[in-house]
């Protein structure tokens, strides 16, 4: 008996999830990119489990999958080293740039129409989409691992646990000047964790940022350099298992905030997802736990629904997949669910 | 939940102790000491009778028994006297009590000293925990020059007696300054320093104890730490200011890390680790993917 309030769609990927993400203006319309080598459109709500929309075949597995302007126009990042763009009405792909190495992550800004794709060949491609056929490249220290942005902050987490704070502002003017753009960030920061970073997320009111590494921890920073706001930054680990006096530690492979609580989700390797409240330091309640890893979660815009995607992570070098285990899981979130508790004190 | 931490006694806790002036055995309770005094030191061989001190033994042994009693039973070398009238803790001449104390501080030191290279935490009194912890301050760049340049003004015109920010900075005294210091009895009633004198210390009885409040601290002073007697020279003055300033704006962020490397490293078992590499890149690299990589 599945928990109330949570379904999972009836017709799932076959290799694992790579990401979720709904639809800017509908929260119903969902795409899934994985390892299959295919980005899914599904309407959660059309039927029980959901209903496929359509599919697009790539011609390598896809690690990362965006919506665009609209409801009908997406974005993808694959091991093929291209960035596409896909007309989810006619089907018809685009190529829009080609890294020189496996693109990681995509994200749109909406605010500046600017989409920007980060790859492991240590690079961002900024692309004005006025202009198609037009992107610029930006150096990075080291290989890109996770992408996000606010609304005016674009944060990237690279190899060498350096964090890059871009102004998306000043991204969106290179981008439209075109070529080898020259922008410097406008904070390079040094995670706050020793290990590996998985994941990052923006906290929606523009504040600041979560991030996420392989070693069953989450840090929580603020934009804001003055002293008394980065006096504030905090990190707590989460995602572990105690088995005969071990402590197991999972990596945190997803972290999403929600749109209107200001609170976030984060995703394990433990196959859990917790929500968390930034502000008071409270986790707010944790879910069941899922089958497998949990890859990727996304919040809908309206903040009324989460879409999770459960799959084998194959961290530790097996490649079996058991029946079952890669499912996207959509919970449909009650008007508190989501919301911070006030602190005890 | 985590094991409470278990809580050592500190030396004054220790010097309270009752103890036994025959055996040097101590105890929870005065109470406890007087009735192992009965049963130990002042108990008849005879009939058993306990009496409360050795006198009152000598005098039963006398009309009971018609026996002199010699020595107190189970005695240390050379405390046997009858000479001595002794009642739980009274009675105890203060040499004797002196020594005693100073035997319980040497010891206490031992084992703290002992217990900071077996565990690696701080000494008590040593670090920022428990009570002596500060406030942190927060006090914004221009609150403290502002604080800085008022005390510069106070100090050339002679208004401060001495510098109450100085001051706050030193560590609050750890307890441990209050106890009588055994030598202490030959100068001064036990805890009466004349004021600002440094303790006497005591020779030879601590070795190696850390966080004695006598001792400096390892390695340079700490960039707040002020010199508190005398009046230092306007350049040094300026310098430690500038220092404390420093200090302030790097406090928050310096403390964190230090915070993380005292934590033991459990045991623990990561499910995915690499440096450079990420899970994804790992997945590209299995045969079922690799296929499909652009080279």
């Amino acid at each position: 008996m599945s928990p109330k309030g949570q379904f999972e769609l009836a017709q799932n990927p076959t290799d694992p999830i790579s990401a979720v993400k709904f639809a800017p203006q509908s929260s119903s319309r969902l795409l899934v990119s994985s390892w299959d080598r295919h980005v899914y459109l599904y309407d959660t709500l059309a039927e029980p489990g959901g209903k496929l929309i359509q599919k697009f075949e790539h011609p390598a597995p896809v690690l990362d999958v965006c919506f665009g302007r609209d409801n009908f126009e997406a974005f993808s990042a694959g091991m093929d080293w291209e960035v596409r763009r896909i007309d989810l009405e006619t089907g018809a792909m685009t190529a829009l740039s080609t890294h020189s190495a496996g693109v990681r992550s995509v994200f749109y800004s909406h605010p500046h129409k600017l989409l920007v794709s980060a790859s492991w060949d240590s690079t961002l491609h900024l692309h004005d989409l006025s202009q198609p056929g037009e992107f610029s490249t930006i150096a990075l220290p080291a290989k890109a691992f996770s992408l996000t942005a606010s609304p005016t902050k674009l944060v990237v987490a690279m190899a060498n646990r350096s964090v890059y704070i871009y102004e998306l502002e000043k991204l969106a003017q290179a981008a439209q000047a075109g070529g080898d753009a020259d922008v410097q960030p406008w904070q390079q920061r040094e995670s706050s964790m020793k290990y590996m970073t998985r994941a990052v997320s923006c906290m929606p009111n523009d504040a600041g940022y979560a991030s996420s590494s392989i070693e069953g921890r989450v840090a929580v920073e603020w934009f804001d350099p003055s002293e008394e706001s980065q006096s504030r930054k905090y990190a707590f680990k989460c995602h572990r298992q105690t088995v005969e006096a071990q402590d197991i530690v999972y990596p945190v492979n997803a972290l999403a905030f929600h749109p209107v609580h200001g609170t976030f989700a984060s995703g394990g390797g433990d196959g859990v997802v917790a929500l968390w409240d930034a502000v008071h330091k409270r986790r707010i309640r944790q879910y069941q736990r899922f089958p497998a890893s949990v890859q990727t979660i996304d919040f809908s815009a309206d903040g009324k629904f989460v879409a999770m995607g459960v799959s084998p992570g194959f961290e530790d070098g097996s490649d079996d997949v058991p029946d079952g285990a890669i499912k996207v899981y959509i919970r449909e979130l009650s008007d508190t669910e989501a919301k911070g508790k006030a602190s005890k004190k | 939940m985590t094991k409470k931490r278990k809580r050592y006694p500190d030396l004054n806790q220790k010097l309270e102790r009752p103890w036994c002036f025959y055996c040097e055995r101590d105890f929870d309770d005065l109470k406890i000491l007087i009735s192992h005094q009965k049963a130990k030191h002042f108990k008849c061989e005879k009939c058993g009778r306990r009496l409360n001190t050795a006198g009152g033994l000598n005098v039963h042994m006398t009309q009971v028994h018609k026996e002199q009693l010699n020595q107190v039973e189970n005695a240390i070398a050379g405390r046997g006297g009858l000479d001595i009238e002794i009642f739980g803790m009274e009675g105890v001449p203060p040499e004797i009590v002196d020594q005693h104390n100073q035997q319980v501080t040497a010891a206490h030191f031992a084992d703290e000293r002992a217990r900071q290279l077996a565990t690696g935490n701080p000494t008590r009194g040593s670090g920022l925990n428990g009570a002596n912890k500060r406030a942190k301050k927060n006090e914004t760049l221009e609150e403290i020059q502002e604080r800085a340049e008022k005390y510069r003004v106070d100090r050339a015109n002679g208004v401060l007696p001495l510098p109450n920010a100085e001051v706050q900075l030193e560590p609050t005294p750890p307890a441990v300054q209050t106890f009588p210091s055994p030598i202490s009895a030959v100068g001064y009633a036990p805890g009466q320093f004349p004021p600002g004198a440094v303790p006497p210390v005591r020779p030879g009885s601590i070795p190696g104890a850390g966080g004695l409040p006598q001792r400096p601290p390892f390695g340079a002073p700490p960039p707040g730490a002020f010199p508190l007697n005398g009046a230092p020279p306007g350049t040094d003055l300026t310098a430690s200011l500038d220092d404390l300033i420093a200090d302030a704006q790097k406090a928050p962020t310096a403390e964190a890390p230090a915070e993380k490397k005292s934590k033991k490293d459990k045991n623990i078992k990561l499910v995915f680790f690499d440096e450079i590499i990420s899970p994804e890149e790992k997945m590209a690299a299995l045969p079922r993917y690799a296929e499909f990589a652009r080279v």
